[in-house]
């Protein structure tokens, strides 16, 4: 991204210095640890029994997963896929509050993380697939074979043909899935997050020397949408692996 | 300097018109919602989430259009230097 070209950030880097480590991939990785110690925290003292509040809380959260995935797909696959869409969920969860701490900024911010993110949605997709049908099943799936299935013989080179021609119809479509994730989640919380710096820039602009915190609303619907975008790259994720592995 | 005038006002009228599209489909969403939620109060929650779901997708468009203009259209805006440059001819 230009940044020097943007007047925003021409207009910010006058009142705001972000330190150097306020960098994405370093965010990135404070998620990450925050998200390790607090399962570390949470599952040292485990007790069927007498379940403390914490446990009690964590718990409620993860049933709360899996029924919503299970809800959506079949008992194999919400069994097989309910870990990794939870763990998806709480991590870009975790990355999008991370900017409600001033001088950090959401890794999501950056295009480089939520394409990889989406990245690693499509290849799971395309596995839940190939895992259901099997690698021939899935080629049918994807060049729609069931509407040549039935003509003779003589004609195989044309339905070759035209099956080709859907199977790459089909994966352009695929790509424009992981595309649209990834930029979804990209473009809101670039917006939210140049919408507060452009408020918190407000007060010294107009006061001069009083600090308004106008960007509070702001920054309470930041939360909102972090959450919100969170969830729904999880029901996309699920829709588009419910979608892969439906037999017809 | 014709091109960088159409620039200008692809910039300019990019995101707003795409926000007054966006802005009649979110009203006949949360519409709809409504009469759904009035003729079915004890729906109320299903059709809570799935409406939360579909404003965020139609906000998201407008998001696109932003992401078109900043990624596309805004780097290739004349710097400040240019403009000068551009007056003083």
């Amino acid at each position: 991204m230009e940044r020097e070209h943007s007047l925003i950030f021409i207009l910010l880097s006058r009142y705001i210095h972000l330190p150097a480590w306020a960098d994405t991939a370093i965010m990135a990785g404070l998620a990450i640890l925050i998200i390790s110690f607090l399962a570390i925290f949470v599952t040292r003292r485990l007790s069927l029994f007498s379940p403390s509040r914490l446990q009690s809380g964590v718990e409620l959260g993860v049933s709360a997963l899996n029924n919503f995935v299970g809800e959506n797909l079949k008992k194999e696959e919400a069994d097989f896929f309910a870990p990794f869409l939870g763990s998806l969920f709480i991590y870009i969860l975790i990355m999008n509050l991370l900017s409600v701490i001033p001088g950090f900024v959401p890794p999501t911010m950056d295009l480089n993380v939520t394409i990889a993110l989406a990245l690693v949605t499509f290849l799971v997709v395309q596995y839940s697939g190939i895992r259901k049908k099997g690698f021939w099943g899935y080629l049918k799936h994807i060049s729609e074979w069931e509407l040549f299935a039935h003509s003779p013989i003589y004609l195989l080179p044309f339905c070759l043909l035209g099956a080709m021609f859907f199977g790459i119809i089909h994966f352009i479509g695929e790509l424009a899935k992981p595309f649209s994730l990834a930029v979804r989640l990209f473009a809101n919380m670039y917006g939210e997050e140049t919408m507060v710096l452009s408020f918190v820039v407000l007060s010294p602009v107009v006061f001069r020397f009083l600090a308004v915190p106008f960007q509070f609303p702001f920054v309470l619907f930041h939360m909102f949408i972090g959450f919100l975008q969170a969830y729904i790259f999880t029901v996309l994720a699920t829709i588009y692996i419910s979608i892969a592995t439906t037999e017809e | 300097m014709e091109y960088f005038v159409a620039i200008a006002i692809g910039t300019a009228f990019a995101v707003p018109v795409t926000v007054l599209a966006a802005a009649l489909g979110q009203g006949r969403a949360i519409e709809k919602a409504l009469e759904a939620i009035a003729r079915q109060p004890e729906a109320a929650g299903n059709i809570r989430t799935t409406l939360i779901i579909g404003l965020a997708l139609i906000e998201s468009l407008v998001l696109y259009a932003l992401v078109v203009v900043m990624v596309f259209l805004a780097p290739k805006m004349p710097s400040f230097q240019q403009i000068l440059q551009f007056i003083g001819k």
